[in-house]
C-alpha cells in the first residue's frame, strides 16, 4: 500500500534565499471582499506556543442523541427506540449500545447531555454551531479551527511552525468562515485522508530539480520590485506553500506507513480514516483538526444507515481516544464529537427521524476535561433538556478553556465592532478537569 | 498612465480578462486621438463583458451572506445576472428584478434572491439595502443604531414587513401540478441563453433545487420583541408607514423596490455608483461597499453628487456609468500603494486579479484560448441533422404509444407522450460522414473544455488560505495543463532571437514591453530553444506579482 509514495515532492532542497518570504502576513485573500477586508490590519496574534491540540469530529447532519450519548430504558410506539442503555467503564455512567467500543473508554469520556441548539435548518445551524452566532444580516464570524489556529501562536507559520505543516487541518469537508481573522486562518483541506491535501504533489512532468530552476526564474522576475501590500500576500502565501511541499512532516498524510492492524482498528471507512490521520497530524503539531463525517441526515430509514454511521464512529472515534492515551497525547489533545443538532425522539412516518433542536449530545474526551462523567439531563425519552442546559456558546467557551485559550478575549472586527472569540457563554465548569 | 497599461486595465475590468498581444499591437499603433474611448466602447460591446459582469452582479448578490440558503441556483441567478449586462437592463429594473420577482428557482434566476435568504423576511429587506442602497442596518435588527439616530430598531422591522408575505415554495413537497399552476407561466422568458466560453456547472445543490418564491396577500410582521410584541406595518427607514398599493398585480416587495430606487439624496444611485468606481479603479467613496450612513465621510462627494445625478439622467444606464468612469482621469493614473497619492486618487491602490479574471487571464496568457473557444465551430447542421433524427424517433414512437394506450398501458403518459407538429418538415442537411466526424470532436473538445475550465473556476473561487491559493496557481492541473497544451509555448519560438521572444512574452503575460534592466536579467531564459525552457519561463511569468495583479 504504497500508494502515496510516489507522489510526495519530499526533500526539494531548500534553497535559501529563493522566494524567501518577507514575514508571512494576516492579509486577506478573499478575492472580490472590500478593500478594507483584504488589507486589513495585522493584528498581533495568539499567545506563544501552546502544546495542546484538538480534534472535532463534526457529525454534521445531526446524530440521534438517544443511539449515542443519551439513551433511555423505555420505548414506546411512538419512539421506537431499538437501541438499549450499556454499562461503560465509567461507574454510572451509560452510553447506547450502539456505541460498544466506546463504552470501554468512556472513563475518558465527559458527555453533554442537555446541548440546545437554536437553527432547524442545516447550513445555518453547522454555521451556529462552529462559530456560535448566527447567520444574520452581513456577520462572518471564525469558526472553532480558525480561532484556535489564530490563537495558538500559528499566524506567521514561519515562526511558529518550522516543520511547514498548517496549523488548522480539515479532512473530508471544507472549512466554515475564518470570519475578521481572514483566509490565513482557513483550514488546509484534505479531501480524502488516503491522499494528500489538494495541489501538494509538483505537476505533471515537472521534478524538483525543474522546479528549483522555475522558482530561480520567479526569483529573478521578482527582485528588485518594491514591496507592496499584493506582494506581501503573494509571496507571504507561496513561501507558506514551499515549504510545505517541503515539509520534512509530510509523511505524516501518508496512512499507508501505518501497520495493517492499527488502519484495520480505525476501520475502513472514509471517517475512520480521518480519525487515524488526526492522530498523526496530532503527533506532528498541528492544532486543530476537524474529522468530516458522512452525513447523518436520515429522514427516512433511520436504521440502518444511522447504525452503519455510529458503527464508524465508534471504532474511529474509541480507537483515537485509546492510541492517544497510549502515546501519552490524550492529556494534551481535546477530541470533541458533536454535530448541529439531534434528531426527533419520535419515529416519522418513513421510519426516519427529523431535526430536533431541543436536546442533542456532544461527548469530550482527553486533556483539559474529566473523564467518566456526564453533566446535563434530557426527559424520559431524550426529548427535553430537564436539566442544566448548555448553549453552543457555552460549549465553545468550555473547549476554549480546557486548552488554555480565554473565551472572552476581544477583538475589533470586520465593521470595527467590539467582538469578543465567544458571545455571552460561560464554560461548564462541572466538566473541566 | 501609458497606453499598454490603460489596455490592460481596461480589459481587465471591463471584460474579465487581461488583453491580447494582437489587440496592444494595433492599440499602441493607432494614431487616433480618441483611442481610449474607442477601446473602451469596444469593450462594452465585447460579449465577454456581460459574462464577467454577470458573475460580479451574481458574486456581490451571493456575498451578502455568509451561509447561502438551501437550494438557492447560482446557475439561473447567473443566467439572469448575465442577461442583465447583455441587454444593459437599467440599474432600476434589476433592483426591481431582484427583489420584486415571483417565481421559480429552476426557471427564473432573479427569485433566487428569496431563496438564498431562506424567505426569511429582514434577512432580505437587510440584504437589498446593503446592495442597493449601500448602507448596512444589521445593527437596528436587534436595538437602535447606536450611533445613527435615524435608524430605528422599528424602521427595521418596517422595512422588513414589505417581506412578510413571501412564501416559500418547494416542488418536490407540493403535488406538481399545484406547483405548475402557480408557476409554470412566471418567469420562463428569463431562462438560459448560451454563455461564450466555459459555462458554469452546477456548484449549487443540497436539495431544495425545485424550490420556488411566491407572495400571499395577508400574512403580517410580528415585531421579535417580548417585551413589546406587535404587528409592524411596511415603514421605510425614515420612519414613514407605507399603505396598500393601488396598483394591480402590485405588492409589497414592488412597492419596497420603488422605495429603494426613489431613495432620498439618490442614495440608490450614489451606491451604484460607488460600486461600479470600486470595480473599476479601487477606490470608494465610502470605506466599504455597504458604508454609507448619515453620519459616514465620504470622499470626493462633489463628484458622487454628479456622477450620481448624471447615473439617473442616464436612466440608469450601467454601461455610460463604466464608460464615463473608465473615460475618466480617477481609472488612467497609475496605480501605486502610496496611500496618500491614492487618498487624494492621483493613483489606483494596486489589486489582487479576482478569481474570474485570473482564470480568463491565464487562458488568454498560455495560449489556451485560441484552443478552446468555439470560434470557427459552426455546428449549425449538426444541430439540423439531429434535430431530424429525434423527430423521426418520436415519429416512430407514436404508433408504439397508440398501441401500448388501447392495451391499457399508460406508461406514456406518466413520462411524456410524443407529440408531433404535421407540419414539420425535415432540414435539408449537406455535411457527409467525414464533416459530421470532425464537427463531433470538435463540439465535444469545446464541451470537455467548458467543463474544466468551470471547474477551474469553481476551484479558483472557493475560499482558501493563501497558502492553499499558492498551491492551486502553482501545482494545479488548471494552469499546468494550459501551459503544457497552450499555443504560447510554440508561438515564442517562432521568434529568431531572445529578445524578440522575451519581448513577446512579456507582451502576452503583462501586456507591456520590458525595461532594459529586466531585458539585461531575463534574456537568459529566452535564449533556448527548448519547449520546456519556455515552459519554465511562462510557468515563473504567471506565478509573480505582476500577472496577478493590475
Amino acid at each position: 500500500m504504497n500508494h502515496l509514495k510516489h507522489r510526495l515532492p519530499l526533500q526539494l532542497a531548500t534553497r535559501r534565499g529563493v522566494l524567501q518570504a518577507s514575514v508571512a502576513t494576516t492579509l486577506s485573500g478573499l478575492m472580490g471582499h472590500s478593500v478594507s477586508r483584504v488589507f486589513g490590519g495585522e493584528d498581533a496574534a495568539g499567545a506563544a506556543t501552546n502544546e495542546k491540540s484538538i480534534v472535532l469530529l463534526w457529525l454534521e447532519g445531526g446524530p440521534f442523541q438517544h443511539d449515542s450519548f443519551d439513551p433511555k430504558d423505555e420505548s414506546n410506539d411512538t419512539t421506537k427506540f431499538k437501541y438499549k442503555p450499556r454499562e461503560t467503564s465509567a461507574d454510572g455512567l451509560r452510553f447506547s449500545e450502539s456505541l460498544p467500543l466506546l463504552c470501554e473508554q468512556a472513563h475518558h469520556i465527559a458527555v453533554i447531555r442537555s446541548m440546545i441548539g437554536n437553527e432547524m435548518e442545516h447550513n445555518l445551524a453547522q454555521y451556529h454551531a462552529q462559530t456560535g452566532w448566527r447567520n444574520t444580516g452581513p456577520i462572518s464570524a471564525p469558526a472553532m479551527g480558525s480561532i484556535v489556529a489564530h490563537e495558538m501562536g500559528m499566524t506567521p507559520m514561519t515562526r511558529a511552525n518550522p516543520d511547514g505543516l498548517p496549523p488548522f487541518v480539515s479532512i473530508g469537508r471544507k472549512g466554515y468562515s475564518s470570519g475578521h481573522f481572514g483566509p490565513a486562518y482557513l483550514p488546509t483541506v484534505v479531501w480524502d485522508p488516503n491522499q494528500l491535501p489538494e495541489n501538494l504533489g509538483l505537476p505533471k512532468g515537472v521534478d524538483k530539480t525543474t522546479f528549483d530552476q522555475r522558482l530561480a526564474m520567479l526569483n529573478a522576475i521578482e527582485s528588485g520590485k518594491s514591496q507592496s501590500r499584493t506582494r506581501k500576500f503573494f509571496d507571504g502565501g507561496r513561501a507558506n506553500a514551499v515549504k510545505f511541499m517541503r515539509s520534512s512532516k509530510l509523511a505524516a498524510f501518508d496512512l499507508s506507513q501505518e501497520p495493517e492492524a492499527v488502519r484495520e482498528a480505525y476501520g475502513d471507512s472514509r471517517f475512520g480514516r480521518g480519525c487515524l490521520l488526526a492522530r498523526r497530524l496530532v503527533e506532528s503539531g498541528v492544532r486543530f483538526i476537524q474529522v468530516g463525517s458522512e452525513s447523518y441526515d436520515q429522514h427516512s430509514g433511520h436504521h440502518p444507515r444511522q447504525d452503519e454511521l455510529f458503527k464508524r464512529l465508534d471504532r474511529g472515534m474509541s480507537q483515537l481516544i485509546k492510541e492517544l492515551d497510549e502515546r501519552g497525547l490524550l492529556e494534551n489533545t481535546l477530541i470533541l464529537a458533536v454535530g448541529e443538532f439531534g434528531r426527533t425522539p419520535h419515529m416519522n412516518p418513513s421510519d426516519g427521524r427529523d431535526h430536533w433542536i431541543d436536546c442533542y449530545s456532544a461527548a469530550l474526551a482527553g486533556g483539559g476535561v474529566k473523564g467518566g462523567i456526564s453533566y446535563g439531563a434530557t426527559t424520559k425519552f431524550s426529548g427535553e433538556v430537564s436539566d442544566n442546559p448548555v448553549t453552543i456558546p457555552d460549549l465553545m467557551s468550555t473547549v476554549f478553556t480546557a486548552v488554555g485559550i480565554d473565551p472572552h478575549k476581544e477583538y475589533n472586527d470586520q465593521f470595527n465592532r467590539p467582538i469578543k472569540l465567544v458571545d455571552e457563554g460561560n464554560p461548564v465548569e462541572d466538566i473541566l478537569a | 498612465m501609458d497606453d499598454h497599461a490603460f489596455a490592460r486595465r481596461a480589459s481587465l475590468t471591463i471584460n474579465g480578462v487581461s488583453t491580447t498581444f494582437e489587440e496592444l499591437q494595433s492599440f499602441a499603433n493607432d494614431p487616433a486621438k480618441n483611442k481610449r474611448s474607442a477601446f473602451v466602447d469596444k469593450l462594452l460591446k465585447n460579449s465577454r463583458y456581460a459574462d464577467y459582469w454577470g458573475f460580479r452582479l451574481r458574486q456581490w448578490i451571493l456575498e451578502l451572506r455568509e451561509v447561502k440558503g438551501q437550494g438557492a441556483n447560482f446557475t439561473t441567478l447567473y443566467n439572469y445576472t448575465r442577461k442583465a449586462f447583455a441587454h444593459n437592463y437599467p440599474w432600476d429594473k434589476i433592483a426591481y428584478d431582484i427583489v420584486a420577482t415571483q417565481g421559480a428557482i429552476k426557471w427564473d434566476g432573479r427569485s433566487n434572491f428569496g431563496i438564498y435568504f431562506d424567505g426569511e423576511a429582514n434577512e432580505m429587506s437587510d440584504a437589498a439595502v446593503r446592495l442597493f442602497l449601500g448602507q448596512n442596518i444589521a445593527c437596528a435588527q436587534c436595538h437602535d443604531h447606536p450611533y445613527v439616530d435615524e435608524w430605528k430598531q422599528e424602521s427595521y422591522w418596517g422595512l422588513a414587513a414589505f417581506f412578510a408575505r413571501v412564501e416559500m415554495w418547494d416542488g418536490n413537497v407540493v403535488a406538481a401540478e399545484r406547483f405548475d399552476e402557480r408557476f409554470a407561466d412566471i418567469g420562463r422568458d428569463e431562462r438560459s441563453i448560451p454563455t461564450l466560453i466555459g459555462g458554469e456547472s452546477a456548484i449549487d445543490g443540497g436539495g431544495g433545487e425545485n424550490r420556488a418564491i411566491a407572495d400571499n396577500t395577508d400574512a403580517e410582521l410580528e415585531m421579535p420583541d417580548p417585551e413589546n410584541p406587535k404587528t409592524v406595518m411596511p415603514t421605510t427607514l425614515a420612519g414613514r408607514v407605507m399603505g396598500p398599493t393601488n396598483e394591480p398585480g402590485k405588492n409589497r416587495r414592488w412597492q419596497f423596490a420603488r422605495w429603494l430606487v426613489g431613495a432620498e439624496e439618490n442614495q440608490f444611485a450614489k451606491a451604484a455608483v460607488n460600486r461600479i468606481m470600486v470595480e473599476l479603479t479601487g477606490h470608494g467613496f465610502v470605506d466599504t461597499l455597504d458604508g454609507f450612513s448619515p453620519i459616514a465621510t465620504v470622499h470626493h462627494e462633489a463628484l458622487l453628487d454628479q456622477l450620481s445625478h448624471q447615473f439617473i439622467e442616464s436612466g440608469y444606464d450601467v454601461k455610460w456609468l463604466i464608460r464615463t468612469i473608465a473615460n475618466s482621469r480617477v481609472f488612467q493614473t497609475i496605480a501605486s500603494d502610496d496611500d496618500s497619492a491614492s487618498f487624494h486618487w492621483n493613483s489606483v491602490p494596486i489589486r489582487q486579479l479576482n478569481s474570474d479574471q485570473w482564470v480568463d487571464s491565464v487562458l488568454r496568457s498560455t495560449g489556451k484560448e485560441a484552443t478552446v473557444l468555439a470560434t470557427g465551430l459552426d455546428i449549425a447542421d449538426l444541430l439540423k441533422e439531429e434535430e431530424n433524427n429525434r423527430i423521426a424517433k418520436r415519429h416512430e414512437l407514436i404508433p408504439v404509444a397508440a398501441k401500448k394506450i388501447q392495451q391499457g398501458d399508460f406508461s406514456f403518459l406518466a413520462d411524456e407522450l410524443p407529440v408531433v407538429d404535421e407540419s414539420w418538415k425535415p432540414h435539408e442537411i449537406s455535411i457527409d460522414d467525414e464533416q459530421r466526424k470532425t464537427l463531433i470532436e470538435k463540439r465535444n473538445a469545446y464541451t470537455e473544455a467548458g467543463k474544466q475550465i468551470a471547474g477551474a473556476r469553481d476551484k479558483a473561487r472557493a475560499s482558501s488560505s493563501p497558502t492553499s491559493v499558492a498551491l492551486f496557481r502553482m501545482n494545479g492541473d488548471y494552469i499546468n495543463q494550459c501551459i503544457d497544451t497552450g499555443n504560447t509555448v510554440a508561438e515564442t519560438l517562432e521568434y529568431e532571437t531572445a529578445e524578440d521572444r522575451l519581448q513577446f512574452l512579456f507582451l502576452r503575460v503583462y501586456n507591456r514591453i520590458p525595461s532594459k534592466h529586466e531585458m539585461a536579467a531575463l534574456l537568459v531564459f529566452a535564449d533556448s530553444d527548448e519547449p520546456s525552457k519556455i515552459k519554465d519561463l511562462l510557468w515563473a511569468m504567471l506565478q509573480s506579482v505582476e500577472f496577478q495583479s493590475f
